[in-house]
């Protein structure tokens, strides 16, 4: 019985939020991309040249170059401007690749950047983070709404707005 | 969730109070307003260019915070108008956002 067609034991619930079962040649690249499996990654019977499966309701690892990144910044430049975290915290910034996207997001924040490749998400993470701060940062108080006047003293206690260089 | 087209998110965002700021040839960036007020730290940035024709909910959802909202569901009811101004409002009220 080929595995594709033997797992509907593993119920609904996770094949629509996991992969499909995806064809190896290889037994050891099932395994390799499966890893947190706990049977047997089985064959077709057909005789000649076995194919491998990873069955559905395994989640995949995907390939090393999409693999989710997280990073620490001590600062964030965009334009000849450079945000310094120098009040004793980083910015967690989180890389993945979602939706054929790479997307670099925090979630202190919750502004994020994306492209279609890592550097380019970063690229529009960190302009969309400097040109953030800068916005808020630069306003007068009296212009503010008191939401956003508090907004901006967090932003301020995280970090400085530099020229760069 | 399904995507969401760029042009039904910037036309739900003008709906809810949010007013475009700035446009370059990359984004469009929409900030909240109310009572005369730019509320700067409650907005939304939309890629342009020809990825970004529709939204997938991987990018939608990430607008949840800058948006000052809690679920998901809020995010997408918000940019696909199920929501409506008032209730958007209600949330932001009952956040302490707006008073």
């Amino acid at each position: 019985m080929p595995a594709v067609t033997d797992m509907g034991r593993f119920g609904d619930r996770r094949e629509s939020l996991w992969t499909d079962s995806v064809r190896f040649d290889r037994k050891s690249e099932a395994r390799a991309a499966c890893p947190g499996i706990h049977y047997p990654v089985t064959s077709t019977t057909q005789s000649v040249s076995p194919v491998w499966y990873a069955p559905i309701g395994v989640p995949m690892t995907p390939p090393a170059a999409t693999m989710p990144e997280t990073h620490h910044l001590p600062r964030v430049s965009h334009g000849g401007r450079v945000v310094e975290f120098d009040r004793g915290l980083s910015l967690q910034l989180r890389i993945s690749f979602e939706d054929g996207l790479f997307i670099a997001s925090d979630s202190r924040f919750g502004l994020y950047g994306s492209g279609k490749s890592r550097e380019q998400a970063f690229d529009d993470f960190s302009e969309f983070f400097v040109e953030f701060f800068a916005e808020i940062t630069s306003s007068k108080d009296k212009d503010l709404p008191p939401s956003t006047r508090e907004f901006k003293k967090t932003l301020a206690a995280f970090g400085t707005l530099r020229t760069d260089g | 969730m399904a995507d969401i087209p760029r042009r039904k998110i910037a036309k739900s965002l003008k709906a809810k109070g949010f007013v475009q700021t700035k446009s370059g040839s990359d984004h469009e960036w929409f900030v909240f307003c109310y009572n005369d007020k730019e509320y700067k730290h409650i907005m939304a940035k939309i890629s342009r260019g020809s990825s970004y024709k529709t939204y997938p909910e991987s990018l939608w959802k990430r607008m949840k915070i800058m948006l000052r909202l809690q679920k998901n569901q809020e995010v997408h009811d918000l940019l696909t108008c199920p929501m409506k101004h008032e209730q958007y409002l209600e949330i932001l009220r009952k956040e302490g956002e707006i008073s």
